[in-house]
């Protein structure tokens, strides 16, 4: 039963574009009443949806110094966040908690996945952290990559997470998460990496950087990912190395910086069909959230 | 000179089997320096990438780049060669030097000790450059003419070729008496 001061949150962690459902609602949120978030309505989340609702959490201690509660969480979610080490953030209160019995093993079998990581935005921390995500996922490539492994795919990942991570401390000012997982939706097998911050975004990033000029927000996250533009340096190589690298791979990257985001489908490239979309004008949300998926 | 990264590279503590992130690439170009020191002009600076596979971006922007240039300057020239390179390093490398061109317009090409991709070298050369090569490959040494003999252009062109593939030092430059020569990496 949703307690007076739940906000119900919508069937809508299966990919970052229903995940916008739930950012619509930050208005609610921040409206002084809402104590709890209500996750009976969930039926699947996948890792994009929450790292989003880590960050959601996160956000919202920092803004109001309290922290939000979770209650009615769906016992395959609730086993699902477990397993991930979602609850060890401590970012948000637990109104139940989940009862030894119905842990999942972390036995081989469970491997497809890489649990929750800490990117620290301190740069000596951060390499460390950078390594020690690199070793777990170079250890459990062989079940993450089940369906496109090799040698090359497995190295071309490394290169990825190496360059995304960096960003966060190079550029975001703040510190972020990653997670990885294999799993099935319908008849679709999906790897998805998830490397997600809460700090200043792409747009402030390159606020001080004169020459770069863009026309909104999601033209700008296009021009850091297919280019070779730094807020920092000359240039830089890391977003366009790894756009790249998803092409080649023919996957699909999804940027979402503030308030806009872009969107390149690789795996649906066939001629001259477009297949990068930009969006303008979305819910206000902090930082950068990047999520790199393969569909087969 | 020779320089084992993995004998280096371990105080670092990075992710073996990788060389990753802007700070430990910042760092081993240090140490590096330090020995580079000791190199004579016009030596061969051989880097051996034994046991690596990931080498990133950032890596390779805070180290590769950073001695080829060096390996430029006209005071103490060095030759830089890479030896034991993977499929995916070579990728990242080939793809930073062209980012790196696209953006500058100047070229970066390294010689490699093994063939990658059927080519003695990471970067973007002319086909022309290409032969030379390949033909120092075989015969160790040219003087412009014989470049000239082997291109079908003339001696002009092909001392411009060499003096340019050079400067890039992408073919080892020698003084023997009062005459030029060109020998590989």
């Amino acid at each position: 039963m949703p307690s007076r001061n739940s906000l119900l949150l919508p069937d809508a962690f299966n990919d970052s574009y229903a995940f916008e459902e739930v950012l619509n609602l930050q208005t609610r949120l921040y409206s002084g009443k809402v104590e709890c978030l209500d996750l009976s309505k969930l039926t699947f989340i996948e890792p994009y949806s929450m790292i989003g609702l880590l960050l959601l959490g996160r956000n919202y201690l920092r803004n109001t110094g309290e922290k939000l509660s979770l209650s009615n969480i769906p016992l395959a979610v609730h086993q699902y966040l477990y397993r991930m080490d979602f609850f060890k953030k401590c970012v948000f209160n637990m109104r139940e908690s989940l009862d030894e019995r119905f842990f999942l093993k972390r036995s081989p079998q469970s491997r497809s996945l890489v649990e929750i990581t800490d990117i620290p935005n301190k740069e000596r921390d951060s390499i460390r952290a950078i390594s020690g995500a690199i070793a777990v996922f170079r250890k459990r490539a062989r079940h993450l990559l089940k369906n496109w492994i090799s040698d090359t795919n497995v190295d071309y990942f490394v290169t990825v997470i190496s360059e995304i991570c960096q960003n966060i401390y190079e550029h975001s000012l703040d510190s972020g998460f990653l997670s990885m997982q294999a799993y099935s939706y319908g008849t679709q097998q999906i790897v998805r990496l998830v490397i997600s911050d809460s700090g200043i975004g792409i747009r402030e990033s390159f606020a001080l950087k004169s020459g770069i000029n863009y026309d909104s927000p999601a033209s700008l996250i296009e021009m850091a990912l297919t280019t070779t533009i730094s807020s920092k340096r000359e240039f830089g190589y890391g977003l366009s190395q790894v756009n790249s690298i998803i092409e080649k791979l023919r996957g699909s990257i999804f940027i979402r910086s503030e308030n806009a985001s872009v969107s390149v489908m690789y795996n649906r490239k066939t001629g001259t069909a477009t297949h990068s979309f930009r969006k303008n004008g979305l819910s206000l949300f902090p930082g950068t959230q990047i999520s790199i998926s393969l569909t087969g | 000179m020779i320089i084992k990264l993995n004998k280096i590279a371990p105080e670092l503590k990075p992710t073996i089997p990788d060389l990753i992130t802007r700070p430990v690439g910042k760092e081993l170009y240090s140490r590096v320096m330090v020995n580079l020191v000791h190199i004579h002009k016009g030596e061969v600076l051989l880097l051996d990438f034994e046991g690596y596979r990931v080498l990133d971006p950032s890596f390779i922007d805070e180290f590769i780049i950073r001695l080829i240039f060096k390996s430029r300057d006209d005071e103490n020239h060095f030759y830089v060669k890479l030896a034991q390179i993977s499929e995916i390093a070579a990728i990242n490398i080939a793809s930073v030097f062209k980012s790196y061109t696209a953006v500058n317009n100047i070229r970066l090409v390294v010689i490699t000790e093994s063939l990658i991709e059927n080519n003695f070298f990471i970067g973007d050369l002319h086909p022309q450059e290409r032969d030379i090569i390949n033909y120092l490959m075989v015969n160790k040494t040219a003087i412009p003419m014989d470049i000239a003999t082997f291109l079908e252009i003339d001696t002009a062109r092909a001392e411009t070729l060499l003096h340019s593939m050079h400067s890039m030092r992408t073919i080892r430059q020698l003084l023997e008496g009062n005459t030029v020569i060109y020998c590989p990496v």
